[in-house]
């Protein structure tokens, strides 16, 4: 049997297998009669530990900790341990304070999404349409280009043997199924198993190439030696240099963790375990993935290929074509998959649910049928224009949009941050800083400009940062709460 | 949702991780240490600046954990939601 065939039959087994978890989900929902919005959106807001350790880990983890992570190695050397070696404290930081507060009031008021809290907090359905647009938006050009990248996964796999368009349509339908069907129940069950596949398949990858490299001591070594730079900082690409160093730990983490398809699992938590484990799957996956797979596959990719490979994300699916065998190769490839899925359907779900309650459900009271009904159609909507929008992504716009995604979602730090922590915050204060950061953030990354060589979206981070306190103060204590 | 003023938390676990924010994100993490910069190798394979990070991921792994132990333990108090938690 061809090599592509094998892949192909990996791929569409593990269609079938997440499809069918969306089917079950969803008649175990309707046999139980827990047709709401709270179970749709956020499992009936009872995830226990292990499933959001795994729900966690998958959402967070997208296609680029598996194949990105090996192909930054491969370029920039070492300095790509900055990634998570500024996420995983702030990130729990984030998780056990904020998550814990909004989970605590998700139970008490009923909230549906990330949103509800600072509308509740600040009386200001302005605040929330803002926050709402802001995160829809942006998550849904980050959903498009995750398509695309598991697209050209898919392609790449089966050796372009099933096209871009049709890997595309692929994707498409599978995780439409399954999310549209089951909800968050589905998007949690599947996560898990994708998350497991995530792990193990990276593990089996480094495992395989670091053996037959002579183990991890050798590839280390022999890095050493041919190629040094890499193996410090500013890196071989001389990407990380002192002002870039120091500037990643600012602003990223927040950015990461403000992205509502992380912050809704937070609020979905059943308690305070269930948080915990949801706050552990971070450094757990981003030390397996980012510190030990990640470095092993990325270095040995350039010990094979040498320093000219065209697209650096291809180092994995090219040192499996040549030292694994094709089913193992096409299981591991499924794990690069299963990362793009995982993430794809919380987002799709996020969106969806953003959109339902933050837009339509402001306009109309609508019966729980309603909403779900309203729920579903929204995530077809969302999935055509993903369609559109990944079939022939409009670069420029897009490139605008992704580059500015995590440090758009960081812009909605404060107002939550301050919202939870400071009782003079107010909606002036918070709308002010938002707008003004988001203006600051899009204009110097269309002008592609850093004032005094500090890049952009610090400047906006900060300014977002000092107006909420400053307008906060200057305006009416009336307007703290009404 | 409801008209009644949303209580502000006063958990200790806030603090805390603060301090190991400031100790392991901002003091060893974002600033550029030499070790960092350095390729050499010790115990013969590994590079300092792989060995510098490593550690330190790992130590603030084990930090948050024990956080979490203790912020599970500590648990009751005002801050604590009413559906049984």
């Amino acid at each position: 049997m061809e090599k592509w065939t094998v892949a192909a039959i990996v791929i569409l087994a593990y269609s079938v297998v997440m499809i069918a978890i969306g089917l079950l989900a969803h008649r175990r929902t309707k046999k139980r009669k827990l047709e709401t919005a709270g179970e749709y959106f956020l499992m009936g807001k009872n995830i226990g530990p292990f499933l959001l350790f795994w729900t966690m880990l998958a959402s967070l983890q997208s296609t680029f900790a598996f194949l990105g992570t090996a192909g930054k190695y491969y370029v920039e050397g070492i300095g790509f341990m900055i990634l998570p070696l500024s996420q995983g404290l702030i990130i729990s930081f984030l998780t056990l304070t904020i998550g814990y507060r909004l989970c605590i009031l998700t139970k008490e008021r009923n909230y549906l999404t990330p949103t509800d809290f600072l509308a509740d907090r600040f009386h200001s359905r302005n605040l929330r349409f803002l926050a709402g647009f802001v995160e829809a938006f942006f998550l849904l050009f980050f959903l498009a280009m995750q398509f695309v990248g598991s697209a050209h996964a898919i392609t790449g796999i089966t050796e372009g043997h099933i096209p871009y368009a049709e890997a595309l349509v692929l994707i498409i339908i599978v995780t439409g199924i399954y999310t549209a069907f089951g909800g968050m129940r589905a998007v949690v069950w599947t996560d898990f198993i994708q998350g497991v596949l995530l792990l193990a398949m990276s593990l089996t990858a480094a495992i395989f190439i670091a053996d037959h490299f002579g183990g991890v001591p050798a590839i280390f070594k022999t890095m050493a030696q041919v190629n040094p730079a890499s193996l410090s900082i500013p890196g071989a690409a001389n990407v990380y240099t002192d002002i870039n160093w120091i500037t990643q730990f600012l602003v990223l983490p927040f950015g990461i963790w403000f992205c509502p398809h992380i912050l809704i699992r937070t609020m979905a938590a059943r308690d305070k375990r269930s948080l915990l484990a949801g706050t552990l799957a971070i450094p757990v996956s981003q030390i397996w993935l980012y510190l030990i797979a990640g470095p092993i596959l990325g270095f040995a990719g350039y010990l094979e290929f040498g320093p000219g490979l065209k697209a650096p994300d291809e180092v994995i699916p090219l040192l499996m074509t040549r030292y694994v065998p094709i089913i193992l190769g096409s299981l591991v490839m499924s794990g690069a998959i299963a990362a793009a899925m995982s993430t794809i359907d919380s987002m799709m779900l996020s969106v969806s649910q953003i959109v339902t309650k933050d837009f339509v459900m402001q306009f109309r009271k609508i019966s729980q049928k309603t909403i779900l009904r309203i729920g579903k159609v929204l995530m077809l909507v969302i999935v055509m224009i993903s369609f559109f929008v990944a079939y022939r992504p409009p670069l420029l716009l897009i490139n605008v949009i992704i580059s500015v995604t995590y440090t758009a979602m960081a812009q909605l730090a404060p107002a939550f941050i301050l919202g939870v922590y400071w009782k003079r915050a107010n909606r002036y204060g918070i709308g002010s800083g938002l707008v003004v950061g988001l203006i600051i953030l899009l204009t110097t990354n269309a002008l592609k400009i850093s004032p005094i060589g500090i890049p952009g979206f610090l400047w906006a981070f900060a300014a977002n940062w000092v107006l909420c306190i400053v307008v906060s103060l200057l305006t009416s204590p009336r307007a703290v709460h009404g | 949702m409801s008209n009644r003023e949303i209580e502000f938390p006063k958990e200790k676990v806030g603090w805390m991780m603060l301090g190991g924010i400031v100790l392991f994100h901002f003091v060893l993490g974002m600033v550029p240490w030499p070790w960092y910069k350095s390729a050499k190798l010790v115990f013969g394979w590994m590079p300092v600046s792989y060995f510098a990070g490593f550690t330190l991921y790992l130590t603030e792994f084990v930090y948050i954990l024990i956080v979490g132990m203790l912020w599970l333990k500590n648990s009751g108090g005002k801050e604590e939601w009413k559906s049984g938690l």
